[in-house]
């Protein structure tokens, strides 16, 4: 008895230091963020003298006023958005269909496959041939040059291979052979729906990148109207940016002094809601899936 | 059948990889083009269209639609295919484009550098030589540009004897003599201190600044002296080191491998201020600053926007003297702080030193480039020329005449005092999209007449108005003119030097060594780290100097200046 209460006064202390612990590095990450969020939402001059601390000073709406007055934010949006969804698409059934061969042990030559894979990991041929390959194949000024040229990641297909050789047994497939099942027909009826982890967690990796794409944008698209987010929000720093130079209009220079500092936080509250919105729900998903066949055994 | 299933997945996935084979599309065959004279509009018989690739900043939203290109147009019965690239990603762009070998007629805006210019003109001849429109005959708006940048033609010219581009002609009066120093002026007044004109006076004032609580508030919070090392002219050194001696040192981590690494010309030969004795006294002093908490010590880490901060965030003014190109640097513009900081001449040093840094005012290269496979070159650059006219320029840069702009009415007087040349009906910004000009001018020419003809208003020194920010390009004039152009030592700078593709391939990393050697090795001495008074460490560091190959890099530099300017 005497042992037992003994443990539990343990318990306690070491849950209450574990729960000390996990506030503290709950502020030291939350702060940041709400700092952010915070000078965004402050007037410029006020984030200048350095008075937002923690919740907005002087509420103003100018810096998210400056950024959604721009004419190419909503294309910038929507091209952003069809990138992502159309993108992870794309990239995920590739991924699948690449890394579902690999995992089979009888098919023949998938050792080769896998280097010839790797080695694009590691070697590439650089810009100016990715160039011309996406211009002579016609993808250049199209969403396609966006989506295609790095649709599939190396170090997604291994691990979607490493899962697949895990955790879709060779008995299962036996018993769908037997039946007469092909292929495709168990790659699609049997692999997929088992394999929700994997898939969502391909799906937050791809999304993230598409959404964050920025040089291929940049080196591929001509036409305005076919730019990311991320490209126009650029533009919208450099055109706030407060240049050394002389003769600019009073009123616009002093407007970009203040804005130079707080609209930076506001791009960043802008380009990162999308993301925060999705990962809660991708999350549950996310440990488990890259932790799979990490345990070997 | 499995396997076979398989293998037919994955090579299906792989073969669309290996098809590269398209051909390019075919280039249009050469036009016959039908020129009117030389000198008159419209430029060709019938309409033509060219394309150019362009360099788009943010504040135009559409060179194909905008407005002074319609104008243009309509002038020259030259139509523009304007391809657009973000003017950020310009640089690979325009090596892209130059490698797939599907070029349009010109590059406008792309700042094409001399290395570019020996790399693809000189090298793979991709860039038409220019020498035959540099000529009163077919260009005759540039060449009077010229006029007044001397030695501009032969500053374009690269070392082939050619010359591959057309320039932008920009003359920033204030920019030629930019490393400024400021003080707060109601501090001195409150002190009952002059304006300090020599290294002792400055170093008494500083601590008078830092012991007599000049704000008032019974606090030793006072900054005597406070710069930032990325910025604008932020730097304290810039203007401090020369009152020991020239010296256009630059310790901005941005700053180029060649120019602003102290390198001056010493009779003719090209030397340098950084093994002096006298550069050694002026580090000598800094670090005395510092040491004394007279330089704010976060002067060698913070950059321009924390300098602000630091004037702007306390209660009461708290910094004396700021470095900066101009108060905007470092106060909020039109702010109370803003309006009270006043710029000082160099100051004297122990040896009579007292000198200003040159900024030379070289013509901007690369502005527009010509493929050399182009049926169209005679059309570009009449288009071109005109843009080097006054209005050329001005309709480029500010907008229409009679919304943006005027000639100036008789009996008004520009910035510099003399009779003005034309008015701003609005003001010049770049800070929001439109689409009725150009805003940048890529091709023009901003010259100093331009610049200067500025009617303003005429206020006297006294009117409280005068330091407003209305009136800022009044007083940046004026500054320049009356305390930094006296003692400018135009003959101690090195002129821009070119280097051959050899020279450059060969020493480009030996001068980027030594110019982050003696950037580190000054902000070492300047904060103490490396103690400036002790004659092992100088010693050291010059010896350091040498082992960097610095008699190299001026042999270098001398040869590229003899074969120059001799």
């Amino acid at each position: 008895m005497h042992y037992k209460q003994k443990e539990l006064w343990e318990d306690r202390l070491f849950n209450l230091l574990i729960n000390i612990f996990l506030t503290i590095s709950l502020l030291i990450v939350l702060y940041p963020l709400i700092y952010i969020v915070s000078c965004s939402f402050s007037n410029p001059q006020a984030v200048i003298a350095k008075k937002v601390w923690l919740f907005p000073v002087q509420f103003d709406l100018i810096s998210y006023k400056a950024v959604f007055t721009n004419k190419q934010i909503v294309s910038g949006y929507m091209n952003s958005l069809y990138y992502m969804v159309v993108g992870t698409v794309v990239s995920v059934l590739l991924t699948v269909l690449l890394a579902y061969p690999l995992s089979r042990k009888e098919f023949y030559g998938r050792h080769l496959v896998t280097k010839l894979i790797l080695f694009t990991m590691l070697f590439s041929g650089g810009t100016i041939p990715l160039y011309l390959v996406v211009r002579n194949l016609g993808l250049y000024d199209s969403r396609w040059s966006i989506i295609l040229p790095n649709a599939i990641t190396v170090w997604n297909v291994i691990i979607t291979r490493t899962f697949f050789q895990e955790n879709i047994s060779d008995e299962l497939y036996e018993a769908a052979t037997i039946d007469g099942c092909s292929d495709i027909r168990f790659l699609f009826s049997f692999v997929f729906p088992l394999s929700g982890a994997i898939i969502a967690v391909l799906g937050l990796f791809y999304a993230v990148g598409q959404w964050n794409k920025y040089f291929d944008a940049l080196l591929y698209l001509q036409n305005q109207a076919l730019y990311p987010l991320q490209i126009v929000l650029r533009n919208i720093l450099i055109i706030n940016r407060n240049t050394p130079s002389m003769t600019v209009d009073v009123e616009a220079a002093i407007r970009a002094q203040g804005l130079s500092e707080t609209i930076r936080y506001a791009v960043i509250v802008v380009a990162s809601v999308p993301l925060l919105l999705i990962y809660p729900f991708v999350q549950k998903f996310f440990v488990k899936g890259v932790m799979i066949g990490s345990v070997k055994g | 059948m499995r396997k076979t299933a398989l293998i037919v997945l994955v090579v299906a996935l792989l073969v669309p990889a290996t098809l590269l084979a398209q051909g390019t599309k075919a280039a249009p065959a050469a036009a016959k083009v039908e020129y009117t004279p030389l000198g008159t509009y419209p430029i060709v018989k019938s309409p033509i269209t060219v394309d150019i690739m362009v360099a788009q900043p943010p504040c135009v939203e559409d060179y194909n639609t905008n407005r002074f290109t319609k104008y243009m147009e309509e002038m020259t019965g030259v139509k523009v295919n304007f391809i657009m690239v973000p003017e950020q990603a310009a640089t690979e762009k325009l090596a892209l484009v130059l490698a797939s070998g599907d070029y349009p007629d010109a590059f406008l805006g792309f700042g094409i550098s001399f290395d570019q210019e020996t790399n693809y003109g000189t090298q793979e001849g991709l860039f038409l030589p220019l020498n035959k429109y540099y000529s009163q005959e077919w260009m005759p708006n540039l060449m009077k540009a010229f006029e007044e940048f001397p030695g501009g033609v032969g500053y374009m010219t690269n070392i082939d004897g050619n010359i591959y581009s057309l320039p932008r002609l920009e003359g920033c009066y204030h920019c030629s003599n930019q490393a400024k120093l400021f003080v707060y002026q109601p501090f001195l007044d409150k002190l009952g201190l002059k304006t300090p004109t020599t290294i002792d006076e400055f170093y008494t004032v500083l601590k008078a600044i830092k012991t007599q609580d000049p704000n008032g508030n019974g606090k030793a919070d006072e900054i005597p002296l406070a710069g930032s090392i990325i910025g604008w002219s932020d730097h304290v050194e810039r203007f401090l080191l020369n009152s020991f001696i020239y010296c256009d040192l630059d310790t901005d981590i941005n700053a180029g491998a060649v120019s602003d690494v102290g390198f001056l010309m010493n009779n003719g030969k090209v030397d340098t201020a950084v093994n002096k004795a006298a550069f050694r006294e002026g580090l000598a002093f800094i670090n005395k600053l510092y040491r004394e908490g007279l330089l704010y010590n976060g002067s060698f880490t913070q950059d321009s926007s924390q300098l602000t901060q630091l004037v702007e965030s306390s209660a009461q003014p708290t910094v004396g003297f700021v470095a900066g190109g101009w108060r905007g640097q470092f106060s909020t513009i039109g702010g109370d702080r803003f309006n009270n900081y006043r710029a000082i001449a160099p100051l004297k040093g122990p040896k009579g030193e007292q000198n200003s840094v040159v900024f030379f005012q070289n013509p901007g290269i690369g502005r527009v480039v010509v493929s050399s496979k182009s049926p169209y070159a005679d059309a570009i650059m009449r288009y071109f020329d005109f843009m080097y006219s006054l209005e050329g320029t001005l309709l480029q840069r500010n907008g229409f005449e009679g919304e943006a702009w005027a000639w100036a009415d008789a009996g008004t007087v520009g910035l510099d005092g003399k009779p003005a040349i034309w008015k701003a009906l609005t003001q010049w910004n770049d800070k929001d999209p439109q689409n009725d000009t150009w805003i940048q001018v890529y091709a023009g020419a901003p010259t100093p007449t331009m610049k200067n003809g500025l009617a303003v208003e005429d206020i006297s020194r006294s009117d409280a108005r005068y330091y407003l920010p209305d009136n800022n390009e009044k007083v940046l004039y004026d500054e320049t003119a009356e305390l930094y152009k006296p003692y400018e030592r135009t003959d101690l700078e090195v002129p821009t030097l070119k280097f051959t593709a050899d020279e450059s391939e060969k020493y480009s990393t030996v001068q980027r060594e030594l110019a982050n050697y003696i950037r580190q090795s000054a902000v070492k001495f300047m904060v103490g780290s490396m103690d400036v008074n002790d004659d092992k460490v100088w010693n050291d560091y010059v010896a350091g100097l040498d082992k960097l190959q610095l008699p190299t890099v001026l042999k270098l530099m001398q040869t590229a200046y003899d074969r120059q300017y001799k």
